[in-house]
């Protein structure tokens, strides 16, 4: 007998553990699957000994083993006995086991269910847990029904270590077994707001679970989750609110509009975020993103902003990110069919900047802008200031001053002299005249040129024939360059009936390039000898004039504020009052003519205008502009430039590697293209601004663009 | 709803492998290898995100070892991706030596518990490195008194 106990531990030394399990297979890499059943075969015949560690240990060696693919569901049972054992440790591996390998059809599952119950209700919490961790991977109908009061109760649990474990258990327990939900379910809400973080992301997770499959019951929720989403810093939790939220918001139109301002922080966060990400790389693909968003986008507010972004980005340092200005260019035609936008200067700026200090695409830009002038009509629509027909602004000065890229001047003239020009806002047609006289410059240099005499003349009575229009128009500055120009014109046309070439003089009254000059430039502009500039040029002021005068002065800071002060201290007795005495006043007075209250009512209730039939336009096919180019094209033409870089690039590097071989012969792929490798398609020529001659130039050239006629 | 967390080497071997959702024995072999497969084909520039059957792929890899969750649909794949780099700093934590395919092989135990920790039910439960180790700790001394 004695003999026996020895020779049982003695064998019991050369017993495998998982780690020479483990190592023993590594090793037997050829005859793996027979070694492997000699394994099972030890296995089995540990299976069969008393000792709890050692059964233990082969439980634990089966795991491994089910992970490499071996069916080990003829030791459920042996599991069932280590899972009871009262040491921990061992407890665990059962536990483990179990959860991989038992599923719905094991049998001996019925068996585990008081030692569950036992486990659950142990006062060692790390018993609890591993408990409830394994059950969660096997739970089955009958264990749910049986263990589900178990499990409410310890979502109560003091450890929130537990009450995690608890709550999360209880998802899969609703799945398994419905009726368990209605119970449970206010100790779930309660959950929401347990004071341990984990607890609460671990109710979220459930809970947002069950919404996804039944979001009508958990409306009631809503509130309590929005106080969750603008109190919580865990993302995790955020990302799960918002996707419930996502589900609920079309049974409940008014979260939805709850749900805007919160949202839109985080898109401005998000948006935020673009402006560290942009790369030469990926510039293009984020703005057609985003311009897909600004198509989808309901709201003109979030449009602008949009807007405001993808410009922003894009001049971002200079345009430092911009490889192809065709394609900025094209991206700034298509926001110009933008409804209701209030940054067309913006656009119209971004297009002159690009226009004027990009040599290179000055031919293209032309080409653009003179399409754009001739569709003009579709967007003269929008009447309002900084309205899109801002850009128009743009395209005109662009047209007139690159004019000689342009393909067809005359008909740009032409379209810059239509009658509906006169519609267009009064700084916008000072433009525009402006320009058809520089146009009109470059019509006559060609025309002058050619054998066809009467062209040129044909031109001027053009001129002549539009001009008056703006003569009378109601702006100051149009009437006074549409007089100035019309008069010279006149005077052109006399000189061609007497057949002098005039188109060289003409010409002259534009030469010269201009030039963006960096705004502090004047700054730097060194002070002449001689010229003092705190001198009086004239008699200083009388005293009391100049005493006088101090309170009202303009460029003291002080005043205003004092001012200022002095106005809120007047109360609202005083304001009443003064009230009082105006209507008194008012009443007194034969003269005073009082808006009457039913000439109001009438302009707002005027039937005529509404008894009119609205008809929705639809506008959700964006107005195409024939002619423009999409900006898609642009990114497909990049794409594939790269794709061939890259491809010769690579034939360059096989060559290398050709001749020289590493040892190692690793594959050694082409890192990903950094960013110098990026050449633009247009060599970029960013022209600097202008500094006083004296200066050099060590300032960054800034946006903002200030113009000068220099001499060149 | 994360499907299932599978731990990789570069042959194909599987080094462990957890299932949130049942799966047949003899099925589970066939899809792990197919995923193992499909990951292993993907160039570096390529995303980290593949798109499998009716779920996704979300796969980061660490020399030698490829980690692969699958997910549903509807889950975030930038969060998972952040999950996997959690769960080795985890790993990395715990073990205090780097990581690999032999340290999971041998402690391949502990490498669930610690799994169980992070997601449970296929859901996250904990993404805190210093809570989740707590209670392996404890339990650790806990063994060895």
């Amino acid at each position: 007998m004695a003999l026996k106990i020895v020779k049982g531990s003695i064998d019991r030394m050369f017993d495998k553990n998982l780690q020479d399990l483990v190592r023993g297979i590594r090793n037997h890499k050829e005859d793996e699957a027979k070694y492997i059943s000699t394994c099972i075969d030890e296995i089995k015949q540990e299976l069969k000994q008393d000792n709890i560690a050692v059964k233990a240990n082969a439980v634990c060696k089966l795991t491994y083993l089910q992970m490499l693919g071996y069916d080990v569901s003829w030791a459920a049972f042996n599991i069932v006995e280590v899972m009871s054992s009262s040491k921990f440790t061992y407890k665990r591996i059962g536990y483990l086991a179990a959860s991989q390998c038992f599923h719905e059809s094991t049998d001996v599952i019925m068996l585990t269910t008081n030692q569950i119950r036992k486990d659950l209700s142990s006062p060692n919490q790390y018993d609890t847990g591993v408990a409830l961790t394994g059950l969660s991977c096997f739970v089955t109908p009958d264990l749910a029904r049986d263990l589900a009061n178990d499990i409410m109760t310890l979502m109560s649990h003091t450890k929130p270590y537990i009450r995690k474990k608890a709550v999360l258990i209880m998802y899969k327990v609703f799945l398994k077994y419905p009726e368990s939900l209605r119970p449970a379910f206010p100790r779930l809400k309660e959950k929401l707001e347990d004071p341990d973080p984990g607890v609460q992301s671990a109710a979220v997770n459930v809970i947002c679970e069950l919404a996804r499959r039944n979001p009508k019951n958990y409306l009631s929720l809503a509130p309590l989750f929005f106080k969750l989403m603008t109190s919580s810093t865990n993302n995790w939790v955020l990302i799960k609110i918002i996707k419930l939220f996502g589900a609920l918001t079309p049974l409940e139109p008014r979260l939805g509009k709850k749900l805007i301002e919160p949202l839109t922080n985080l898109i401005h966060r998000a948006l935020d975020l673009l402006y560290g990400m942009v790369s030469k790389k990926n510039l293009m693909e984020i703005v057609k993103k985003l311009m897909l968003h600004v198509d989808k986008a309901e709201g003109t507010t979030y449009r602008d902003e949009l807007l405001t972004k993808i410009i922003d980005i894009c001049s971002q340092s200079n345009y430092q990110y911009i490889t192809n200005f065709e394609w900025y260019i094209s991206i700034l035609v298509e926001l110009t069919r933008l409804e209701g936008t209030r940054h067309g200067h913006l656009i119209a700026s971004q297009m002159l900047d690009v226009a004027i200090r990009v040599k290179a695409i000055r031919i293209f830009a032309v080409a653009q802008m003179a399409t754009l002038l001739d569709n003009a009509h579709l967007l003269t629509g929008n009447m309002q200031r900084n309205g899109i027909c801002e850009v128009l602004y743009a395209a005109a000065w662009i047209c007139g001053e690159f004019s000689e890229h342009l393909e067809n001047p005359m008909q740009t003239l032409e379209a810059m002299l239509r009658p509906k020009v006169a519609t267009l806002p009064g700084h916008i047609q000072a433009v525009y005249v402006q320009n058809a006289a520089k146009l009109f410059s470059t019509v006559l240099k060609s025309q002058e040129g050619s054998t066809e005499g009467t062209a040129a003349q044909e031109t001027s009575q053009l001129m002549i024939d539009r001009l008056p229009l703006f003569v009378q128009s109601a702006n100051l500055e149009v009437q006074e360059r549409a007089s100035c120009i019309l008069q010279l014109v006149k005077y052109i046309q006399k000189l061609q009936q007497k057949e002098v070439e005039v188109a060289e003089e003409v010409s002259a009254l534009f030469a010269g390039e201009l030039n963006p000059v960096a705004p502090k430039a004047q700054k730097k502009v060194p002070v002449p000898e001689g010229l003092d500039l705190d001198a009086w040029i004239n008699e200083p002021p009388s005293e009391s004039e100049s005493e006088d005068e101090q309170p009202k002065a303009i460029f003291a800071k002080e005043e205003p504020k004092h001012s200022r002060s002095r106005h809120t201290e007047v109360d609202e007795k005083e304001l009443a009052r003064r009230r009082e005495a105006r209507k008194q006043e008012q009443a007194n007075n034969p003269f005073y003519i009082k808006a009457s209250p039913s000439s109001q009512k009438v302009y707002q209730e005027s039937p005529g205008v509404e008894h009119i039939p609205v008809v929705q336009i639809d506008l959700t096919v964006p107005l195409k502009v024939p002619g423009l180019p999409m900006s898609d094209q642009y990114l497909k033409l990049e794409e594939e430039r790269r794709q061939k870089e890259r491809a010769d690039k690579k034939k360059k590097e096989k060559k290398k590697r050709k001749e020289k071989r590493s040892g190692r012969g690793r594959r050694h792929d082409s890192g990903p293209e950094s960013e110098e490798d990026i050449t633009p398609a247009h060599m970029v020529d960013i022209v600097t601004e202008e500094m006083p001659e004296e200066y050099h130039l060590n300032i960054e050239p800034q946006k903002s663009l200030i113009f000068e006629r220099s001499q060149k | 709803m994360i499907k299932f967390v599978l731990m990789v080497n570069r042959r194909g071997q599987t080094r462990l492998s957890r299932y949130y959702t049942p799966v047949e024995l003899s099925r589970r072999a066939a899809l792990e290898a197919d995923v193992v497969r499909c990951c292993l084909s993907r160039r570096k520039e390529q995303c980290s995100f593949v798109e499998y059957k009716d779920f996704k792929l979300v796969y980061r890899q660490y020399a030698a070892l490829f980690i692969v969750v699958g997910i549903t649909d509807k889950e975030n794949e930038l969060s998972i991706f952040e999950l996997i780099q959690n769960f080795v700093e985890v790993l990395d934590k715990y073990f205090s030596r780097v990581v690999s395919s032999c340290a999971i092989m041998f402690s391949l135990d502990r490498v669930h518990f610690i799994l169980d920790e992070i997601v449970q039910n296929g859901l996250v439960v904990e993404t805190n490195r210093s809570r989740i180790l707590t209670p392996l700790n404890a339990i650790d001394k806990m063994s060895d008194s």
